[in-house]
């Protein structure tokens, strides 16, 4: 019976559903310019945009892989430079915290990421969805190692 | 029906002949509890036990159900999977007679199809309770630790490895080979004199008052519910509660178990609650077993396994609760 | 005699008008020690005390609908552990501080129904009340144990392969019923509505499955993130024995090393999550 589920499932599909929370102000702006830009990455992200990376409540990203997404990015404005001044540093709390426990909890690190991209940076963030999607895609390949 | 003295051995290599047929659930350890869960070998199986932490509930009415998955094109109906039969071993005589207590409610007026075809699908080898504990009481309130209601084999010592089997349904006869001896008198005088033994051990009783039912609008139940943190662990371990929620999770309509004590449990979709304080909820669950069950099927729902008291969080107990209403 | 100033100190403060109840330790039918709630000065002889006094009865006073019922003072018995969850209550300003007359009592370590000292007594560092913090003090005071935090039982954990970490977990999580006793029973958790008990939107899947299961857990172990004072009463609790210090502990753990803090020292002191320094470690960032 297939039911959702934290694990990607019996094999590892070619195409990742990789699940990315940007800031307004700058990492969605930074994914913006890398479209404008033509620059090329992987299509395995759907953005979701959030008013500031202070709003993420884990509870976004534990339900994203509750429902079925092979991993979750959370992208804010780099430190210091937030819109609403320190909403980023809000969440680096809260993230490192729910990373430690997924862990912990036996879900691979390479799920969830974060990261910090500008509105200029937009080669940063293709670099950015590029290694995570191979991580989640390594993860996913483990785990269906270890599974079978 | 029959009875038969069987050597332990005997018994051991009758019931590993079932294993290739059916499933067996035993009484089990698994980190340093006592659970019934399905076994793969006779070794696994604990002889000497009281209660363990679930009860044999979970394998007719489990905790949550698939029912159906709904989508846009089609609707997929969930059927337990009772291709393979089941055996459950070692039951107790108080979570059988609590089955019989739910199988008036689901195969009632109305029939749970789930429920009943699991019934149907299992047999039930009960087991004697040499050494009840504590906090049972089920003497008072008509079963006692070597009854055999709700039970289809009945298996109870007779001395060190020899059992005495009571055949009591063509369903048990099904499994029990011909086999053994008959037994003599002696040897049910020897049960008899445990079975008195044990009977003896209970020493808890439960009275319900005569005017149990006007205590109804009492102060009496906000003095006692005060210390109840409305967890569910009373509801969710005993044999006889049945009431259930349910729900949507995504595509899937899930039956699952719900108790009264939670805080959603008489919320109505706007928000009211018309058991909103923590007693109302507490003399829900007391009235529901020992006023509303009674009425609409005659009996009393509480089998006196003791569970509520032993594992309620804040140790409260029904059975001075109830006396002293 | 500890038990006989707890009964005169319970009367007195009942008698003279300034608590209108009591929330003690009693003992029920079967001889188990349940928390007792004493109104008449005349049942003061209910109140016991035992190394079997587990309860952290600070839940009750979390517990908005109680504190409803009994709107007047209460008074209320804590060990040197329960001192930590009221203090952190305080600070989150969820309790009236004017409105409790706490009575601490000396604690010596609780005991298991074998004779065995409680883990998380073993680990304990406040055998005594504070003196400046309680309002009354029974028991003689005792010299405060510096002990060092030992999270050796996290590490094993730690260094197990991820897959077997998982396995270790899943194992619980498949038979967690739900009852939501930890959550309950915690002092901590006082939400007006649990986001659990939520449908809609419905943020953690209801039924007792591995994976609403093992989400349940992460969030309940997530929101006392610098909250959770390890009084243990979670696992206590627990019907299938599900070792929930270790998720506790964890997260104490990564607060304690990243944000170097300690929930329960203080009542003035803020939760790590609603402060922030700017050279917070973040080596996990890309």
């Amino acid at each position: 019976m297939s039911r959702s589920h934290f694990d990607s499932g019996e094999k590892v599909k070619k195409k990742l559903k990789i699940i990315g929370f940007l800031c307004n102000w700058c990492s969605y702006a930074g994914a913006d310019l890398a479209g404008t830009s033509r620059l090329q990455y992987p299509a395995d992200i759907r953005i979701i945009r959030v008013p500031c990376s202070g709003r993420m409540n884990p509870l976004l990203v534990l339900k994203c892989l509750q429902e079925g997404a092979d991993g979750v990015l959370v992208s804010g404005c780099h430190p210091g430079d937030c819109h609403y001044q320190e909403g980023n540093y809000y969440v680096r709390r809260r993230m490192l915290i729910l990373k430690n426990l997924l862990e912990y909890f036996g879900i691979d690190k390479r799920r969830f990421h974060m990261s910090w991209v500008s509105a200029s940076e937009g080669a940063k963030w293709a670099d950015v969805v590029k290694k995570v999607v191979e991580d989640v895609r390594d993860a996913c390949e483990e785990e269906v190692k270890t599974a079978g | 029906m029959d009875m038969l003295i069987l050597n332990k051995h005997e018994l051991i290599d009758n019931i590993k002949s079932l294993f290739k047929d059916y499933e067996i659930v035993g009484p089990s350890q698994l980190d340093g509890k006592l659970y019934f869960r399905p076994v793969k070998s006779m070794d696994e199986v604990v002889w000497d036990f009281v209660n363990p932490v679930n009860n044999i509930k979970d394998f007719f009415f489990p905790p949550s159900q698939v029912l159906y998955e709904l989508r846009q094109d089609r609707i997929k109906a969930f059927e337990p999977d009772t291709k393979k039969k089941r055996i459950i071993l070692f039951a107790k005589s108080c979570d059988t007679r609590a089955l019989n207590l739910l199988d008036k409610l689901f195969i009632g007026d109305y029939k749970d199809t789930s429920y009943t075809a699991r019934r149907e699908t299992t047999t039930i080898i009960g087991l004697s309770c040499l050494e009840p504990a504590d906090r049972c009481f089920c003497i008072s309130l008509g079963g006692g630790p070597f009854a055999t209601k709700g039970m289809d084999v009945s298996i109870s010592p007779v001395r060190k490895d020899k059992f005495l089997l009571h055949i009591l349904t063509d369903k048990g006869k099904d499994i029990i080979a011909e086999q053994g001896t008959r037994p003599e008198r002696e040897e049910l005088s020897l049960t008899e004199a445990l079975k008195q033994k044990a009977e003896e051990a209970i020493k808890r009783k439960i009275n319900i008052p005569s005017d149990f039912f006007e205590k109804f609008d009492s102060d009496y139940w906000k003095g006692v519910s005060q210390a109840c943190i409305k967890c569910g662990i009373c509801t969710y371990l005993c044999p006889a509660c049945h009431c259930f929620d349910i729900i949507d999770e995504g595509y899937f309509r899930i039956r699952c178990w719900d108790t009264c004590s939670s805080d959603t449990f008489t919320k109505m979709a706007a928000g009211e609650d018309h058991r909103k304080q923590k007693y109302k909820k507490y003399r829900q669950r007391i009235y529901h077993k020992f006023q509303y069950y009674k009425e609409n099927f005659g009996e009393i729902a509480c089998v006196g396994c003791g569970r509520c008291t032993t594992y309620c969080p804040v140790k409260m107990d029904i059975v001075e609760i109830v006396n002293n209403s | 005699m500890i038990i006989k100033k707890i009964k005169t100190t319970a009367k007195d403060l009942l008698t003279d008008g300034s608590v209108s109840l009591i929330i003690g330790y009693g003992i029920n039918g079967p001889g188990d020690v349940t928390p007792v709630f004493i109104k008449d000065p005349d049942d003061v002889e209910k109140l016991v005390w035992n190394d079997q006094c587990y309860y952290n009865l600070i839940r009750y006073l979390s517990d908005r609908d109680f504190i409803e019922q009994n709107n007047g003072s209460i008074g209320i018995i804590i060990k040197g552990c329960d001192q930590k969850s009221l203090k952190v209550l305080l600070s989150e300003s969820q309790v009236n501080r004017d409105k409790i007359k706490v009575i601490g009592v000396t604690c010596k370590g609780l005991m298991d129904s074998d004779g065995n000292v409680l883990a998380k007594c073993e680990a304990c560092d406040v055998v005594y009340p504070d003196k400046d913090f309680c309002d009354v003090i029974i028991g003689e005071e005792v010299k405060k144990k510096e002990k060092e935090k030992d999270f050796s039982d996290i590490d094993e954990i730690d260094s197990m392969d991820l897959p077997d970490r998982k396995k270790f977990w899943d194992n619980f999580f498949e038979r967690c019923l739900r009852c939501y006793a930890c959550r309950n029973i915690c002092p901590l958790c006082y939400c007006k509505e649990c986001i659990m008990d939520q449908h809609n939107p419905q943020w953690v899947l209801p039924s007792a499955s591995v994976v609403g299961n093992r989400l349940f857990h992460i969030v309940r172990a997530y929101h006392l993130t610098g909250r959770c004072v390890d009084c243990g009463e979670c696992e206590r609790v627990c019907p299938i024995g599900m070792p929930l210090r270790k998720i506790n502990r964890k997260i104490i753990k990564v607060v304690k090393e990243r944000f170097d803090f300690e929930s329960g020292k203080d009542q003035e002191q803020k939760s790590p999550l609603t402060r922030y320094r700017e050279n917070d470690s973040e080596d996990f960032i890309i």
